[in-house]
């Protein structure tokens, strides 16, 4: 080819040169690209799910299934709740006092000052009658009600504080 | 009767090995040479060519029948080996093998001569030779090469037209300072 040769025949012979540059595949090619395929090629998100799904239209056993595993998830999510917070709670005494009671029951801001919820039994040898209670850590104010009418504040208890009935509300802190 | 490549397609994706095979024997040929000109030697082509139907074969739910199986497998061809020469740098090598080529001060066998082709054609920066390899090569039309490479018809044109320019002028140069002639 010359110098002064006019482009488009030079480019001409170039693609004629590029054409006659092809190279072909090494003999072995095929078995080496089957040797590596997998038994099938990979199913479309559609096929996925279709294969999950069962083949005799009872469409309802998935359904039943998901229903299944979402209740009992919810009662593992409850079962969780409830252990976090048995956990977390904090056990209690509650000690009164009272040798000539017939009964003493506790009361206070953790049951919404609730009467008849939690008796304290006794009396003991020395008197004393008690009452075991778990409570979340927290800011407490009780009372004791003797026999059914008579409110006690807690002697023992470290702090108090005026409830505006006359009565000094015993404070626990946990 | 021969099947044509839908009909292949579609056997292969319910397992029948023997159906990507007959793909394999049309079109390894033109997936090879675009690996080989991608790659620039016969181990990484080999890679290249042999990854590109085995992610076909394995994604053949994607392909779309409007395209042609060929065309398909080349473009998955061509974008693994963007990602090869990304992690590689290999065609800085290239570049350098030809220009040391370009050194040589007497005239040369048939053999190296077509060696020079191969390696002007590696001089080509990606997006051009690309486009004059299945063109000139694997004989696209540029609406096919477009196709190939996710691009407009008029660019396909501009970037063959450009790649052959750049070409000759390689080439030319390889004439004048290797002592022979490209045609």
């Amino acid at each position: 080819m010359k110098q002064n040769e006019p482009s488009g025949l030079v480019e001409e012979g170039v693609v004629k040169r590029i054409r006659e540059s092809r190279v072909t595949a090494p003999a072995d090619f095929l078995s080496r690209v089957m040797q590596r395929l997998p038994d099938r090629p990979e199913p479309t998100w559609s096929e996925r799910v279709q294969i999950c799904w069962p083949s005799d239209r009872r469409w309802w056993t998935p359904v039943l299934a998901g229903a299944a595993a979402a209740i009992l998830l919810g009662i593992g999510s409850m079962f969780w709740q409830q252990s976090s917070s048995a956990l977390d709670s904090i056990q209690v005494t509650f000690e009164m006092r009272a040798p000539g009671a017939k009964s003493v029951e506790l009361a206070g801001s953790f049951n919404n000052w609730q009467r008849g919820k939690v008796l304290l039994h006794g009396p003991d040898a020395t008197g004393n009658w008690t009452a075991t209670v778990s409570l979340p850590p927290g800011h407490y104010e009780y009372l004791f009600l003797e026999d059914g009418e008579i409110w006690v504040t807690d002697p023992l208890a470290l702090a108090h504080r005026a409830d505006g009935f006359g009565n000094q509300n015993a404070i626990l802190e946990l | 009767m021969e099947k044509s490549d839908i009909e292949l397609v579609d056997l292969a994706r319910e397992g029948h090995k023997e159906a990507f095979s007959e793909l394999v024997v049309r079109h390894q040929e033109a997936v090879y040479n675009l690996a080989f000109r991608m790659a620039g030697n016969h181990a990484d082509a080999t890679e290249l060519a042999q990854n590109a139907f085995v992610r076909a074969y394995n994604k053949l739910a994607l392909y779309k029948r409007e395209y042609a199986f060929r065309n398909w497998v080349m473009s998955i061809c061509a974008n693994q080996s963007r990602n090869l020469f990304r992690s590689r740098d290999r065609q800085r090598n290239a570049e350098n093998t030809y220009l040391d080529l370009l050194e040589v001060n007497q005239p040369l066998p048939e053999s190296t001569r077509r060696a020079g082709v191969d390696r002007a054609l590696l001089h080509l920066p990606e997006t051009l030779r690309i486009p004059v390899v299945l063109k000139h090569m694997e004989g696209l039309s540029y609406e096919e090469v477009g196709a190939v490479l996710n691009i407009g018809v008029s660019a396909a044109k501009m970037r063959v037209k450009r790649g052959i320019e750049k070409l000759s002028g390689l080439l030319c140069r390889g004439t004048n300072e290797a002592g022979y002639e490209t045609e």
